[in-house]
């Protein structure tokens, strides 16, 4: 049963919380609403028409995207036949942020697709200068990637 | 290319044309705000991600800095302003006129009987008149600070004025410092939008550190010369404490030319000459602290640039426009010169050059 009072608190003080819609992203799950400031305040909202290209191959690894709508296709020219098709709540960029410095893949729009995007030396401060936010990121890259590597590996099983 | 595009982008460079003509005026204003936030941006940002919020940060920042101010105003100024009129009564004192008073101080007078020696000894030489000339004309030119400072009343009071717009625009600097850069990105077309975004971060860091680098060199010089130069004995030792660090902007010359000025004070104060290698040596002691212990400490790495473009740089920023422009001509340069390379490099690196 809700107390009155709390109810008129909230009529009062209406929580309305921000940037809830980034907690869709695995790695931004489990932070807190002042947390999620600190990120949302380091994103840039790209917009992309289909058949743009996002980043090439080869290119200098600087940021990280996030898809908020639409869909991207990372292709490479080295292995023409592995292709990855990208649908929303989906990040590109993020194994390469820990892997190496260039590009492994040529990224696309295939249709309209709206992208947030964080520079990786604003995530790397991000990760470095708050401890608790550092390690839930963290974390959740982990089980990420912990996830991915299951399932590869039950596909070639 | 269609017509709609050219007109649009015709308009377009109208409008910035005439902002630029009408915000012109501010534009100092603006600047200096933005090495104000720059200055504060590392603190601010600090206490920001220990859970304060950011514009509750600057306030506090704020005013610890007025009570700085404050209390340097209380302890500091008196003296300066002492010490700098006692140098001024000095200059235009009139009851012995000024190159009398400089050609009888020792030194000065020992080099006058020597000239003399030797023109007596070779009479074709001449060299007195034109020692006499050497003395005049620095008399003239000292003779003109003080009207300089006094004719510059105005702009001292409006630089009085300054000071209290700054805060103010520095304020929202610091507060929508995010805000602000991911307009400016925003204004990327997508193909550029990664460099861009590179490059605002590095320029930004570099920028920061650099300016964060000379104010925190320009003040730890400052006090360490004062010390010095007081251990040493040196008259006006605030005054000229302050001039080293300020010089200390330029790297390389600036310490040569506040020893420089030391050693005319020593001269023109009458002083036994001596004092001049007791003065030099301190400031060298304190270049040496500063180069290999302080600087270190505080900056963690060097900025290098070559002597001799250090030179030039300062000499072209004297004849552009004077003393301060002798002063920020080389933060300048460098500043111009780390742009380049980053974008240098990163132009290659996204294969658009």
């Amino acid at each position: 049963m809700a107390n009155p009072f709390q109810n008129l608190f909230k009529k009062i003080f209406p929580h309305k919380e921000e940037h809830s819609e980034l907690r869709n992203y695995p790695i931004f799950k489990t932070l807190n609403s002042r947390e999620l400031q600190f990120v949302y305040n380091c994103l840039h909202h790209r917009e992309f028409k289909a058949d743009e290209i996002i980043f090439e191959e080869g290119f200098p690894l600087e940021v990280i995207y996030f898809i908020e709508s639409g869909e991207v296709e990372l292709s490479s020219k080295k292995e023409p036949k592995t292709k990855l098709i990208l649908k929303e709540n989906d990040v590109f960029g993020l194994i390469d942020f820990f892997s190496g410095q260039k590009r492994r893949m040529t990224a696309k729009a295939l249709s309209d697709t709206t992208l947030l995007a964080i520079a990786d030396s604003d995530f790397e401060e991000l990760i470095n200068r708050q401890p608790s936010l550092g390690t839930k990121i963290l974390w959740s890259c982990c089980q990420l990637m912990a996830k991915t590597i299951q399932e590869k590996t039950q596909v070639y099983n | 290319m269609n017509w709609n595009r050219i007109i649009f982008i015709l308009l377009l460079l109208t409008l910035i044309v005439l902002g630029i003509i009408f915000y012109s005026p501010i534009f100092i204003y603006l600047i200096i705000s933005i090495i104000v936030s720059y200055i504060f941006d590392p603190i601010v940002s600090w206490l920001e991600y220990k859970g304060m919020a950011r514009w509750i940060a600057i306030l506090c920042v704020y005013a610890v800095i007025a009570g700085l101010i404050a209390w340097l105003v209380i302890t500091y100024i008196p003296r300066l302003i002492e010490q700098g009129n006692q140098l001024i009564k000095f200059i235009s004192r009139t009851d012995v006129p000024l190159d009398q008073a400089i050609v009888q101080l020792p030194l000065v007078h020992s080099i006058y009987e020597f000239i003399l020696k030797v023109d007596q000894t070779i009479p074709q030489l001449n060299l007195l008149p034109q020692f006499n000339q050497l003395i005049e004309l620095g008399v003239q030119k000292l003779g003109e600070l003080p009207q300089i400072l006094l004719s510059n009343f105005q702009s001292i009071i409006s630089t009085v004025a300054l000071v209290f717009t700054i805060p103010f625009f520095s304020y929202f600097l610091l507060k929508d410092k995010r805000k602000i850069r991911q307009a400016l990105v925003s204004l990327a077309p997508n193909k550029y939008f990664e460099l861009t975004l590179i490059l605002f971060n590095k320029v930004d860091e570099n920028i920061g550190t650099y300016l964060r680098a000379i104010l925190l060199e320009m003040i730890n010089v400052g006090i360490l010369s004062t010390i010095a130069l007081t251990i040493v004995g040196v008259p006006y030792s605030i005054v000229i404490g302050a001039i080293a660090g300020l010089l200390n902007i330029i790297p390389y010359l600036g310490p040569w030319i506040g020893g420089f000025v030391a050693g005319f004070v020593i001269l023109v104060s009458g002083l036994p000459p001596i004092m001049i290698v007791w003065m030099a040596m301190a400031i060298l002691i304190v270049q040496f602290l500063d180069n290999y212990i302080f600087y270190p400490l505080i900056v963690g790495r060097t900025i290098r640039m070559h002597p001799l473009v250090v030179l030039m740089t300062v000499i072209a920023g004297s004849y552009f426009g004077g003393v301060i422009w002798m002063l920020i001509s080389v933060p300048l340069v460098y500043m111009t010169y780390s742009l380049i390379m980053a974008l240098h490099k990163n132009l290659k690196e996204f294969r658009i050059i």
